[in-house]
């Protein structure tokens, strides 16, 4: 339980490491747009190389990038099945009678697969680069412009800031708790799933009460400390943008030219 | 300088008022011990130092800024540093000097001044070299240093705790001490609520709160001079102390000064 | 019987790579009646040691053996655990059910003993800690002062009857009359039903006054476990791996650097007060 940490960052000094949370939000926001921009499997090659420039650059061992993907491998199986029976098409591989293997379902699967498995990886490229705190950080001040709409991007910074501080009490938390029940007998691990939901309320409510009796500590400290909402607030670290996030940007950017290039030009 | 005139305080559903008619002034630069069992009202006066309570009637002051007054909390939270038992629910974010810049950015302070700040206050804690590492590494007695720190930061003359040594083990507890007694030299007027006596001997005066009231006020050797009151009010002296009443019992004339090991051995020997 | 903790070696694991060993090859006894104090600084080993007496940790290397039964073996765990009490710090953080009374009848409960049984055992632990069965049976344990809501967490463990009780730290954040109404609860428990009372402890003065057997942990190892006059008597160790000790041992310390020869097993107030009693009648 202890292992786990929201977003999994391995800390670094890489050229990507060093990025702007800012510009590392903006390239994964344009990554996106280029795999969904696609709609044949070939064009695929230029996020794929995108993606592969991005991972020599950060020095992040392939084996993180393997391992983010390991949690959809199921839902990842379960598509390419899927569509292998449902996508229609006119070569036909194999024929059963009831069902027809396409060349058309095959190349959709794959498509679909890889282009899944291009969105994840990217997406963890930006996790594993980048501290939380840092991409809260950027969160705030790209949604700050928001603000005359009302948008509370400040509270929601905080809450994000918030939740990063108190995961790991509260599952140290979870885990007294837990141990404490076990020591009058409790059993969380026979039984059939209602029961054992059951037999979860000992260590849910405590653990509610103490998230409350934590929120209402904490709201007193931050009064105490002088918070007032987010007006007229100032921050210690400030982000730079330096020529590096430029050069970052007009890189993506470019692979994104290509792309439509490409797409108009075929 | 604080100072409580005739304030009582009662909480919404309770029986009795937590506070009633408390008169109290602390001069600048003094190190006030507050003491009392649990519900002696101790921590609830120490709240309505920097206006997170405020009186029912009564005021509270502090430099001549009355705490009723919404426009003045800014400056007196700012002015009034307070740190809480819990080391774990005051600190606001993951990493300590992100922690420790919290409150100089609330104060829309400008990031240079903020960053001089921390590293002047992360110093003044002796907790430097952990500028960097997340809070829940830490101890608790570290954790309770980087709320000081945190404090620090806003540049404030008075520094309550509130019961801030209550969940520490004895060397978490020693540290925190040492670092208060520190700053106390440096000009800082200090009001400590706490439940061990051991903590109070160096203290410049004790306030025995019981039941909402001040029952006894002095310097430490005098207050421990009344082991009856204090009985009452459901507290015990340090053990040094209740050694050396029983062997004035036995006949052997020790001083009213007498608070430590040391100081006892001293006016012990002789008599042998 | 008794507790045999016999060559335990653990080492916590963290993200598949075993740790440095946080216990290192324990072996003594824990005699039945006793009152052992458990002492060392924060990262000694305390805690992990104490949650092996009931396998909520349990190691591939050395036993502990509760009364003959193997922690450490599944089907003998369940036994374990009705024989040794677990009162974890802040214990009151674990109440969770609408009264005071589910929250006690919780052990009992899952030991599947009948209802009649646990009504009186409930009412009977309630009373031990002092909460009135008539007036706090139906109420709502988060509505109880900080004091009262320990004591319900502390009946909850009691009701369980066990032979072994074992503390982390019981009286941490009560105040003055918290703390002796939870001592003289510890020793009312050990005269009058033999419980063994096993506490982790900061508090040197309490376990000088009420421990019959003292173990100080000092990075995993066995440093001392005696009595706690014998204990006390290595004050210089036990403050060169940055113990305290007894305000009384504190008061010795201090008379034998002035010339005057206090013998050092001395650590409780009524030891001291006897020892000057004596030098004057002589004198």
């Amino acid at each position: 339980m202890r292992d786990i940490t929201l977003g999994q960052f391995v800390a670094g000094n890489s050229f990507i490491h060093r990025l702007d949370p800012r510009t590392k939000i903006a390239m994964m926001i344009l990554y996106i747009a280029m795999t969904f921009l696609v709609k044949q499997i070939y064009f695929l090659t230029i996020p794929f190389f995108y993606l592969v420039l991005e991972l020599v650059l950060s020095k992040i061992s392939l084996k993180y990038i393997l391992n983010s993907l390991k949690p959809i491998r199921f839902l990842l199986i379960f598509m390419f099945i899927l569509n292998l029976f449902f996508t229609k098409g006119e070569h036909v591989w194999l024929d059963l009678g009831f069902w027809k293997l396409t060349g058309e379902a095959v190349l959709q699967s794959f498509f679909l697969s890889v282009r899944i498995i291009l969105l994840v990886a990217g997406a963890s490229m930006l996790t594993l680069t980048t501290s939380p705190i840092a991409l809260t950080d950027g969160l705030e001040r790209l949604l700050a412009p928001l603000k005359i709409f009302r948008f509370p991007a400040h509270e929601l910074a905080m809450m994000m800031t918030i939740a990063l501080r108190f995961v790991p009490t509260l599952m140290d938390e979870s885990e007294k708790i837990r141990n404490a029940q076990m020591s009058r007998g409790a059993d969380f691990e026979s039984g059939n799933v209602f029961r054992r939901v059951k037999s979860m309320i000992p260590i849910l409510i405590p653990l509610f009460v103490s998230s409350f009796r934590k929120a209402d500590e904490l709201a007193i400290a931050m009064e105490s400390r002088c918070y007032h909402g987010g007006e007229g607030r100032t921050r210690m670290k400030q982000l730079k943008f330096r020529k590096d996030d430029l050069f970052a940007i007009l890189v993506t950017l470019l692979f994104v030219a290509v792309l439509i290039v490409l797409l108009v030009a075929v | 300088m604080i100072k409580f005139d005739n304030v009582t305080f009662q909480y919404e559903n309770a029986f009795s008022p937590a506070l009633s008619n408390v008169s109290l002034e602390i001069p600048d630069g003094e190190f006030v011990a507050i003491v009392g069992h649990n519900g002696s009202g101790k921590s609830t006066l120490a709240k309505h130092v920097n206006g997170l309570l405020l009186p029912v009637t009564g005021t509270v002051t502090v430099n001549g800024l009355d705490t009723r007054v919404e426009d003045n909390l800014l400056k007196i939270r700012q002015n009034v540093g307070m740190a809480f038992q819990n080391p774990d629910n005051q600190l606001v974010t993951t990493i300590v000097e992100e922690d420790v810049a919290f409150g100089p950015e609330n104060l829309g302070v400008a990031p240079s001044e903020i960053r001089a700040r921390v590293d002047e206050a992360l110093a003044d804690v002796g907790m430097s070299d952990y500028a960097e590492f997340a809070v829940h590494h830490l101890s608790g007695g570290q954790k309770q240093r980087i709320a000081i720190a945190g404090i620090l930061a806003l540049k404030p003359q008075i520094l309550v705790l509130d019961e801030a040594s209550a969940m520490l083990d004895p060397s978490g507890r020693a540290e925190l001490l040492s670092t208060v007694h520190k700053l106390h030299k440096q000009g800082m007027t200090v009001l400590m609520v706490t439940q061990y006596m051991e903590e109070t001997t160096g203290c410049d005066r004790i306030v025995v709160m019981n039941r909402g009231k001040i029952v006894l006020t002095g310097t430490p050797s005098e207050v421990f001079c009344h082991p009856d009151l204090l009985m009452e009010s459901n507290l015990v002296p340090p053990e040094v102390v209740t050694v050396r009443d029983s062997l004035k019992q036995l006949g052997f004339s020790l001083s009213d000064n007498v608070l430590t090991a040391g100081q006892l051995a001293e006016e012990l020997c002789p008599l042998l | 019987m008794s507790i045999v903790i016999n060559h335990l070696t653990f080492a916590y694991t963290q993200g598949g790579k075993r740790l440095e060993p946080t216990l290192k090859d324990l072996s003594f006894t824990i005699e039945e009646g006793s009152f052992l104090g458990i002492i060392g600084h924060t990262g000694s080993g305390k805690s992990t040691f104490a949650k092996h007496l009931n396998g909520l940790l349990s190691s591939e290397k050395g036993t502990v053996l509760v009364d003959g039964h193997d922690v450490a073996i599944k089907y003998e765990r369940k036994i374990v655990r009705t024989l040794v009490g677990m009162v974890f710090q802040y214990p009151e953080y674990q109440l969770f059910a609408e009264t005071v009374f589910d929250d006690v009848a919780f052990g009992p409960r899952n030991m599947k003993l009948e209802e009649n049984e646990i009504k009186s055992r409930v009412t009977d632990a309630m009373r031990l800690v002092g909460l009135d069965p008539d007036r706090f049976s139906s109420r709502s344990p988060f509505d109880l002062s900080g004091g009262e809501r320990r004591r319900a967490a502390i009946a909850g463990v009691l009701a369980m009857h066990p032979k072994y009780l074992v503390l982390d730290e019981p009286m941490a954040g009560l105040d003055p009359l918290g703390r002796s109404e939870i001592l003289s609860l510890l020793e009312k428990l050990r005269t009058e039903s033999g419980c063994t009372i096993i506490m982790i402890s900061h508090s040197m003065d309490d376990i000088a006054k009420h421990a019959t057997k003292v173990l100080v942990l000092e990075q995993g190892t066995v440093f001392l476990y005696d009595t706690p006059q014998a204990v006390f008597s290595h004050a210089e160790a036990l403050q060169k791996i940055g113990l305290s000790v007894p305000s009384i041992t504190h008061i010795c310390i201090e008379m034998n650097r002035r010339g005057v020869d206090i013998p050092r097993t001395i650590c409780t107030e009524s030891a001291f007060m006897d020892w000057i009693r004596e030098g004057k009648q002589h004198a």
